[in-house]
């Protein structure tokens, strides 16, 4: 028999504290949820529940820094291979089964990090979430798609050379890690590329393919117990033992160092890089957005006004910003239009004010608006969510870092700002790419 | 890899599908509280989908005005109003606040097109309040005068003059020309030079008077923002715009003429572009879900039928896609390939042999799951961002009416092989079909 409690006043207040009560546990079940397996694997869920769209990324800290010498662009080729044939499916199969149930993919490889990213609508998660951990947990690495891949990476690395904008930050990033593997981008190169043999790739994956050095990050509209538990039992499967790797110092810039290059489509380009700290080893991350932001972000930034000031209309456009996506952060400046002395000058001498003169209120504040724009702008999709998340774990920062990063960037000092350039902003990397070809020596 | 035994597997997709559904209708209804649709006194609808996923904010205002609502042989005023309105207005209040919003980190951007115009403007939600006021000034008592219109000019005869240089433009034009000749949408939205030169202030403040009414104003939000606080604050801003009376299109659709010759542009090149057209229904239409589907079926995935049988079958194309720009009255469904010019009658035969198969021979129940689940997909997957999920339902509202998402959504879950195929019948007879192709000189 049922009992039934009379409507009273305590009822009501019983009601109101249980709806007000779910409403939390809604409000509450957008936050980040995970777990750590016994077996070392990071499986992460941030629950969606306003996207009909489900997004999962599985990255490995297998990216082109550990590409052995002789062997660039290994660590592209073994990502790229594991979804060519998955178990017993081979490759187009592989695609058209995916491209028939409405799922698209990626597979990104950074320095750092290999990437498998999944996304589509919330009714094939679980497909989704059954693909990765086969792709992972099974490889087959076919020997017939290896000169394909090398084939295709070969003409990414040629579009790369050709893009004005790639070209030079590539030779920024070879003259701020001169010696390091970061000097060598995620493609490899030509001759490392082609030395590449499937026993290479399976020899990489078992070196870096291990649940410890794993992170599984799925977002959409999902209930975080029971996908916890769905992502626990599909990768179970996944065992191979091999330890993270130790990290790889990056060797310190002790001077300022310039590289010509010539050819290209625009008038000119001028890019300077500024290497940063790791961003687990500092608290600057925020300061350094807002600072990069003060310096090269709108119209009301330093370096337009000064561009804008001066009396040769060279530079139809610059831009300064922080990157936050390897293990240490690039400052990035960029200027287009330009490619001679004086006007990488006028840039140095921007910074080298940057040095000494903190930003007034209004430089801070439409600094700072920047930054939380570009960041929320950025972050709507369910997929960006998860790359973004899985990536602030390799580079060494809480899962709940870009949930805090609006509050951290309001609270940077104008002070914070002068402090951070006057600590990083040295020792700068400058590539000057002009049009035409090099001049001819003289003499000889 | 887990393997599912297949009826198995279709039962459980089919279940998803329809949880699927039942989610998306209810949010499509306005019966979740995050979403408020209402009418405004002054006739504007509001529509507000509250998001609090992602800590953006985009308000729009789309305006029932465009090429459908002008005679064919003056097309071109309302762009040239809409490029006056974006593009060219400098009353000095605007302009701080466009350049305030701008270095919020907002972004302003519209589009126009044959059935509408709209205003878009993006931006972090914390400035919630300063978007929707930006919107405000820039649509509620507009004064447009002789500077703006010189650089809403300027900036029509630059699109009229890379359409007039595109040859895809020429042929994909020169197909609707010979479907619906006299209609505004055979012609450029974007009228003739002649006519954006003749245009003038008192031209679009009559037309801006006229057409920018209650009547005539969907204004959409989505995004990190209370919907009912939201829809209140929209109301308020836009409450003194006048009624006005709704536009009516200037033109009604024309009979589809039938065993069509092929239409031949010449250009430069070494391959041939085709475009086969058929007849599609009106965005109003019960029949747009059924056609969304047979899309799906056709041009979409790896596997869609087009493909298989054009490409890895006969090897007869480099590439074949198709779409179907929804319109509030009918327009074409459309397939495009690129291919050998030696190839252009084989490949035209084989893709009627595709639109026909389907006339012929009901979907299995596993492909329909399939279909509904390819064309959920694209929906979710191009609704994430704030700026799309306004623009959707400003778009919907406007060609296909108020409750259209809500019939939309129930006839995907509802459909049948035996509703596709009576649609494929309805629309996809060979003899509707045209050819139109661009050969290389």
């Amino acid at each position: 028999m049922t009992r039934r409690m009379p409507v009273t006043g305590q009822t009501w207040t019983i009601a109101i504290a249980v709806c007000l009560l779910a409403a939390l546990a809604c409000a509450a079940s957008a936050e980040i949820h995970h777990v750590v397996l016994d077996n070392g694997l990071t499986l992460v869920v941030l629950p969606n529940p306003w996207s009909r769209a489900a997004a999962i990324s599985i990255m490995v800290g297998a990216g082109s820094k550990y590409d052995p010498a002789g062997l660039e662009g290994l660590a592209q080729i073994t990502n790229e291979l594991l979804f060519e044939g998955v178990g017993e499916t081979p490759s187009d199969e592989v695609h058209d089964e995916l491209s028939a149930m409405g799922v698209e993919y990626k597979c990104l490889t950074s320095e750092d990090t290999a990437e498998l990213l999944l996304y589509g609508h919330e009714n094939r998660f679980e497909y989704m979430v059954d693909m990765a951990a086969t792709t992972l947990s099974e490889p087959v690495f076919l020997v017939g798609r290896l000169e394909n891949e090398k084939k295709v990476a070969l003409a990414s690395y040629e579009s790369e050379l050709a893009d004005d904008w790639n070209n030079s930050y590539r030779a920024v990033t070879e003259l701020l890690y001169d010696g390091h593997p970061y000097a060598v981008t995620p493609l490899g190169t030509p001759e490392g590329m082609d030395a590449v043999t499937i026993p290479h790739v399976q020899h990489f994956y078992q070196e870096h393919y291990s649940p410890p050095n794993t992170i599984v990050v799925a977002v959409g509209d999902l209930q975080p117990e029971s996908t916890l538990t769905l992502l626990e039992d599909a990768f179970e499967s996944y065992v191979n033992p091999a330890e993270p790797p130790d990290p790889i110092p990056v060797p310190e810039r002790t001077d300022m160092t310039v590289r010509k290059l010539y050819g290209g489509e625009r008038d000119g380009f001028i890019q300077i890089g500024f290497a940063g700290p790791k961003p687990s080893e500092t608290d600057d991350l925020a300061t350094l957005s807002v600072l990069m932001a003060v310096l090269g972000a709108g119209t009301d930034s330093r370096l337009y006004t000064m561009l804008a000031d001066s009396e040769e209309e060279v530079v139809s456009a610059t831009g300064a910003f922080a990157s936050h996506r390897a293990e240490q952060v690039r400052l990035i400046i960029y200027a287009l239009g330009a490619s001679d002395a004086e006007t990488v000058q006028d840039i140095l001498d921007e910074v080298e004010r940057m040095r000494s003169e903190a930003p007034n209120a209004r430089e801070l504040e439409r600094a700072k608006e920047n930054v939380i724009g570009s960041s929320v702008l950025r972050m709507q999709r369910n997929a960006e969510k998860a790359s973004t998340i899985a990536r602030d774990h390799f580079l060494g920062l809480p899962l709940s870092c870009c949930e805090t990063y609006i509050e951290e960037t309001e609270a940077v000092t104008a002070e914070q700002v002068r402090a951070a350039a006057e600590r990083y902003l040295v020792n700068p990397a400058v590539v000057l790419q002009r049009p035409g070809n090099p001049p001819k020596r003289r003499g000889l | 890899m887990r393997s599912y035994a297949p009826q198995k597997a279709a039962i459980l997709a089919a279940a998803l599908i329809a949880l699927a559904l039942i989610f998306l209708m209810s949010c499509s209804t306005g019966e979740s509280p995050s979403t408020v649709i209402r009418t405004a006194p002054n006739g504007a609808t509001i529509i507000v989908e509250e998001n609090r996923s992602i800590q953006v904010v985009s308000v729009q205002v789309w305006v029932r005005d465009g090429a459908l609502y002008e005679a064919t042989d003056q097309v071109g005023e309302a762009m040239m109003l809409h490029s006056a309105i974006i593009d060219g207005r400098r009353d000095n209040e605007l302009l701080a606040m466009a350049e305030e919003f701008s270095a919020l980190g907002g972004k302003v951007s519209g589009y126009p097109s044959y059935d509408f115009v709209s205003f878009i403007a993006t931006a972090p939600s914390r400035h919630f309040d300063l978007t929707a006021r930006l919107m405000q000034k820039g649509l509620v008592g507009a004064r447009i005068d002789e500077e703006d219109v010189l650089r809403a000019r300027d900036v029509v005869v630059k699109h009229i003059a890379s359409y007039e240089q595109s040859d895809r433009e020429a042929v994909y034009m020169a197909g609707l020309a010979t479907l619906i000749p006299g209609h505004p949408y055979s012609v450029s939205a974007y009228g003739t030079k002649r006519r954006a030169n003749e245009l003038a202030a008192g031209d679009l403040q009559d037309r801006y008077e006229r057409m920018y009414v209650g009547e005539n104003l969907v204004i959409t939000v989505a995004g990190d923002v209370d919907a009912v606080e939201a829809a209140n604050l929209m109301e308020s801003l836009f409450s003194s715009v006048p009624a006005g009376t709704r536009a009516e299109p200037s033109s009604t659709q024309l009979p589809w003429p039938t065993n069509n010759p092929r239409v031949v542009r010449n250009g430069p090149g070494e391959s041939a572009y085709m475009i086969i057209n058929y007849p599609a229904p009106a965005g109003d239409s019960d029949d747009v879900a059924y056609v969304d589907l047979l899309l799906m079926a056709l041009a979409r995935s790896r596997v869609s039928r087009l493909n298989v049988a054009l490409t890895r079958e006969n090897d007869l194309v480099k590439d074949v896609g198709g779409g179907w720009g929804t319109h509030v009255q009918p327009y074409p469904f459309q397939a495009w390939m690129h291919l050998p010019v030696g190839n252009v009658s084989l490949a035209e035969q084989a893709t009627v042999d595709e639109f026909t198969a389907l006339t012929q021979e009901s979907l299995s129940q596993d492909e329909l799951d399939r279909l509904k689940n390819l064309l959920l997909t694209e929906i979710a997957l191009g609704n994430e961002l704030a700026m799309e999920k306004a623009s959707y339902r400003g778009y919907w509202t406007l060609v296909g009416g108020d409750d259209f998402l809500d019939n939309y959504f129930s006839r995907i879950a509802s459909a049948t092989p035996a509703d596709l195929r009576r649609t494929a019948e309805k629309y996809f007879a060979p003899e509707g079909h045209l050819a139109t192709v661009l050969m290389p000189q």
